[in-house]
């Protein structure tokens, strides 16, 4: 599958201080990809590479293989970009501002025009496009955002924390066009809203000091550690023998023991999914003198991950 | 949302990707907003308003208004001090075409879509030098000539006064590229306004001291040699050096803010 990005040592230094670090980061197609990190992790220096607004000091990077430096205007006619605090000609209105943002892709005409009122109904600025930016607040302000950064129908739609200042209905309102477009379009997009990563993004990136921590699909993200399969059991009864027989298996990691509720509670770390759970639970059920009263893969919130691979970062350093 | 069959592409075009469209937006900021009126307004009494008042100044009309001696008085005051006002003018306005956008993020905006860099100074240079020539050299250059034909019953000489305008013109065109110049290397608008106020007001004071052929390399005798072919008076022998140094620098600034905008991140 040809990749909507591809970084490889991609470093950005600023006056000797290092904004980005040797990322290597690979976005495919058609997904929606959320962008990690604490503030000044690098993330928006890292767009910002992507769109040819700063060069980068080492490292090569592509958008839909064509290079960053070389190709930027055929990059940036396949692109839209929401910016983090957005800015427009305030003497415009919001039509005038769509009209100005197609008119560098696209022909003028009545295909244009309709166009351009389809965009402002999608984000519901339609009875208000006649009139002048200045006057409009910091949601309506987003939604131009999200308008003027789709009106192009992009192959790849880079949000640099779209939701950040948004109420709860303008998150969902900005989650829902995301899910929307995803059938035609590639979404990047940093945030730091973890929930909304957890509800709509195929795939994360966590960037940490200028570095890429770590990146994987959500599902490989929340089920912990990269190649682990996490079983929590609670189990009672005489569990010697069970802990026995699994101990011996290759793919056990290892075993944590607590007590609940009178009985044991087991965090079954595992390296291979397929034998874990075709194996497991028969192997512990195998002793006759114990009871499973819960059985099922552990999975993380999104802001545990996070934390710990961000603290895991921390301690490497 | 399907894409429109029907929307045809612009195609990617080099240096000139979004030119039209931008030099538009630029065209906008003047004739689609009050700004263009403010500044006829200002410009009209300042340059005009000031000759009526040499013409017709002390308090009253002077007695002897339509003595010829008069009317080369207004060509001076027009080609020298209307100028000067109008440079002032020149550098006051484009001040803030390049680095307003900077400081307001619309810039970094703009160069995510489709747009060469190249496109973005050209575009800016040039709608600002015809609004330049239009407000502070052409309507004030015609009511000046509404003036000497009520007041002379004449037209100014030709074609003095008009190669007269046009080194009034290449003059502005010189700050006018000069300053976006200095905008593409600052991010605040002191700094550009100094530097090109510096140079404005040192072309009063310098031509005392430094050596001849210094200042004929500068835009700086233009006006007195614009004032000199409008009254018909005796040019100045080496009148094309300022000229042409002023064409060449005007070079130099478009060439130093096409270098200077392409390696500028945002």
């Amino acid at each position: 599958m040809e990749l909507a990005i591809q970084t490889r040592g991609l470093v950005k230094t600023f006056r000797g201080v290092e904004a980005v670090r040797g990322i290597d980061l690979e976005v495919q197609r058609n997904t929606i990809f959320g962008f990690l990190g604490p503030n000044g992790a690098g993330k928006t220096t890292t767009i910002k590479l992507l769109l040819g607004l700063v060069r980068p000091t080492q490292g090569t990077a592509t958008v839909f293989g064509q290079d960053i430096g070389r190709d930027t205007l055929e990059i940036r006619r396949r692109v839209g970009y929401l910016a983090q605090d957005p800015r427009y000609y305030e003497h415009m209105t919001a039509r005038e501002t769509l009209r100005f943002t197609a008119r560098f892709f696209f022909k003028t005409g009545a295909p244009l025009d309709r166009r351009i009122q389809q965009t402002l109904e999608l984000v519901g600025l339609a009875d208000r496009a006649d009139r002048p930016i200045r006057g409009f607040s910091g949601g309506e302000r987003q939604r131009l955002g999200i308008a003027q950064a789709q009106i192009n129908h992009p192959d790849l739609l880079i949000l640099d924390e779209p939701a950040a200042s948004l109420d709860p209905m303008g998150r969902r309102d900005v989650l829902a066009v995301m899910a929307n477009l995803r059938e035609h379009t590639t979404i990047f997009y940093s945030t730091h809203i973890l929930d909304d990563v957890q509800r709509v993004s195929d795939t994360v990136a966590i960037m940490h000091q200028g570095k890429l921590v770590a990146q994987a699909s959500i599902g490989e993200l929340l089920s912990g550690r990269k190649g682990e399969t996490t079983y929590t059991i609670a189990i009672s009864g005489e569990t010697g023998d069970a802990r026995s027989r699994i101990d011996a298996f290759p793919w056990i990691a290892r075993i944590e023991e607590s007590a609940e509720n009178g009985g044991m509670r087991w965090l079954v770390h595992t390296t291979d999914a397929a034998a874990a759970e075709a194996t497991l639970l028969r192997s512990i059920l195998a002793s006759e003198r114990v009871t499973v009263t819960a059985f099922g893969k552990q999975t993380h919130d999104l802001e545990d991950v996070f934390l710990r691979v961000v603290e895991e970062a921390d301690n490497a350093a | 949302m399907q894409r429109d069959p029907a929307l045809v592409a612009v195609p990617v075009s080099g240096w000139r990707t979004g030119f039209l469209n931008m030099l538009e937006k630029e065209h906008g900021v003047w004739w689609r907003t009050k700004r263009w009126a403010v500044h006829l307004i200002l410009w009209v009494i300042v340059s005009n308003g000031f000759l009526l008042l040499v013409n017709f100044g002390d308090g009253g009309p002077k007695a002897d208004f339509r003595a010829p001696g008069n009317f080369s008085e207004i060509m001076e005051v027009f080609f020298r001090a209307c100028s000067l006002f109008a440079t002032v003018g020149v550098i006051t306005v484009t001040q803030s075409v390049m680095v307003s956008e900077k400081q307001l993020g619309t810039m970094a905006w703009l160069l995510t879509k489709p747009i060469s860099r190249p496109a973005v100074v050209l575009s800016k240079l040039l709608a600002s030098i015809y609004v330049v020539l239009l407000l502070m050299v052409v309507i004030p250059a015609v009511l000046v000539c509404v003036q000497t034909r009520l007041v002379w019953g004449e037209w100014p000489r030709h074609p003095g006064f008009l190669i007269g305008l046009g080194l009034i013109s290449l003059s502005h065109i010189f700050y006018v590229a000069l300053t976006v110049m200095l905008g593409t290397m600052f991010t605040r608008r002191g700094p550009v306004s100094g530097v090109a106020f510096g140079f404005l007001f040192a072309g009063l004071i310098l031509p005392n001291f430094a050596p001849k052929w210094l200042v004929s390399a500068t835009p700086w005798p233009l006006a007195a040699i614009a004032a000199a072919f409008a009254n018909g008076q005796k040019i100045p022998p080496g009148w094309y050096a300022p000229a042409i140094a002023t064409a060449v620098l005007i070079v130099v600034c478009v060439a130093v803010s096409l270098w200077r905008f392409e390696r500028e991140e945002f």
